[in-house]
C-alpha cells in the first residue's frame, strides 16, 4: 500500500511494543487497514499515533487522549470538544507542575544525602 | 516517648505504610522484626531502617540497592564503604532525576503552547458563531 507502513515498521517508528500497538487498536484509538492478517498504517493513523505518544508524554490518560483525538478529527467546529480539551490540558499542566515540585524535593533531599556522605568520607571519622 | 518495641499497627501509622508492605520488606530481608508466633515486634533499628528504605524509594533506588547499602552499615569499616557506595548510587539517581525533571519541564512548556493554540481556536470559533447568527 502506498504511503502506508506495516505493524512492525510502526513499532519501530514510535519505539513502542507490539502489545501497546495492539492495545491502542483494541480500545479504538487506532484503526489500521487490515489485509488478511496484516495491518497497514497510513497517514491518518500515523498522525493519530503521533498525538497519542505526545499525549502520553503529557501524562494524559488514554481517555483524555481520545478526547484530544476527537478534537483533531474533523470535529474542529465543536465548541464543547475544545472547551473540554482546554479544561483537561489546564488541569494536566497543574498536575505536571505538582509532580515537578515533588521531584525537586526528592532531588534536594538526595543532594543532601550525597553531600553528607562526601563530608563524612572526607572527615574520615564518620559519626551520626 | 514511644516504647522500644512497636507492633505492626503502630508501624503502619507511624510510617504511613500497609501491613503488606512491612511483610514484603521483611521477606526481602530489609527489616527484621522479632517474631513471637504471628506477632511481630519492631525494634528501634527496624524503624531506622524503614525510614531509610522509604527515603531510598523516593530517590528511585531499587530495593536490592537499598538492601546492599543498609547492610554496609555493619561492615566494621566506620561506614567507609557505605558512604562510598551511597555517593556512587546518589550520583546515578541524581542524573536520572535531573533528566526526568528536564523532560517534565519540556512537557509543561509544550502543553502550554498547545493550550494557547486551543484557546486561540476557541476564540476564532466563537467569533464565527457570532457572525453566523
Amino acid at each position: 500500500m502506498k504511503n502506508c507502513i506495516s505493524f512492525k515498521q510502526m513499532c519501530e517508528k514510535f519505539g513502542c511494543t507490539a502489545r501497546t500497538l495492539r492495545h491502542y487498536e483494541e480500545i479504538e484509538l487506532l484503526f489500521p487497514q487490515k489485509e488478511g492478517r496484516s495491518r497497514w498504517y497510513c497517514r491518518r493513523e500515523i498522525a493519530r499515533m503521533k498525538l497519542i505518544m505526545r499525549g502520553r508524554r503529557f501524562g494524559f490518560s488514554l481517555e483524555g487522549i481520545r478526547q484530544w483525538l476527537l478534537m483533531y478529527d474533523g470535529e474542529k467546529n465543536n465548541l464543547d470538544q475544545i472547551n473540554t480539551w482546554i479544561e483537561m490540558a489546564t488541569n494536566q499542566i497543574e498536575e505536571l507542575k505538582a509532580k515537578r515540585i515533588t521531584l525537586d524535593q526528592s532531588i534536594n533531599e538526595l543532594k543532601s544525602l550525597r553531600d553528607y556522605s562526601i563530608k563524612s568520607l572526607e572527615e574520615g571519622n564518620p559519626s551520626l | 516517648m514511644t516504647s522500644y518495641y512497636m507492633n505492626i499497627r503502630e508501624m503502619c501509622e507511624e510510617f504511613n505504610v500497609t501491613p503488606r508492605t512491612l511483610r514484603f520488606y521483611e521477606a526481602k530481608e530489609l527489616i527484621f522484626p522479632i517474631r513471637t508466633g504471628q506477632r511481630r515486634s519492631y525494634t528501634h533499628q527496624d524503624r531506622g531502617r524503614l525510614k531509610l528504605i522509604l527515603q531510598g524509594k523516593r530517590f528511585g533506588f531499587s530495593l536490592e540497592d537499598i538492601r546492599q547499602l543498609l547492610n554496609l552499615y555493619n561492615l566494621g569499616d566506620q561506614r567507609y564503604t557505605q558512604y562510598l557506595q551511597t555517593i556512587e548510587k546518589s550520583k546515578e539517581r541524581l542524573n536520572a532525576m535531573i533528566s526526568q525533571r528536564d523532560e517534565l519541564s519540556e512537557a509543561i512548556e509544550d502543553l502550554k503552547a498547545h493550550l494557547i493554540q486551543g484557546e486561540h481556536e476557541l476564540k476564532k470559533l466563537k467569533k464565527k458563531r457570532i457572525l453566523e447568527t
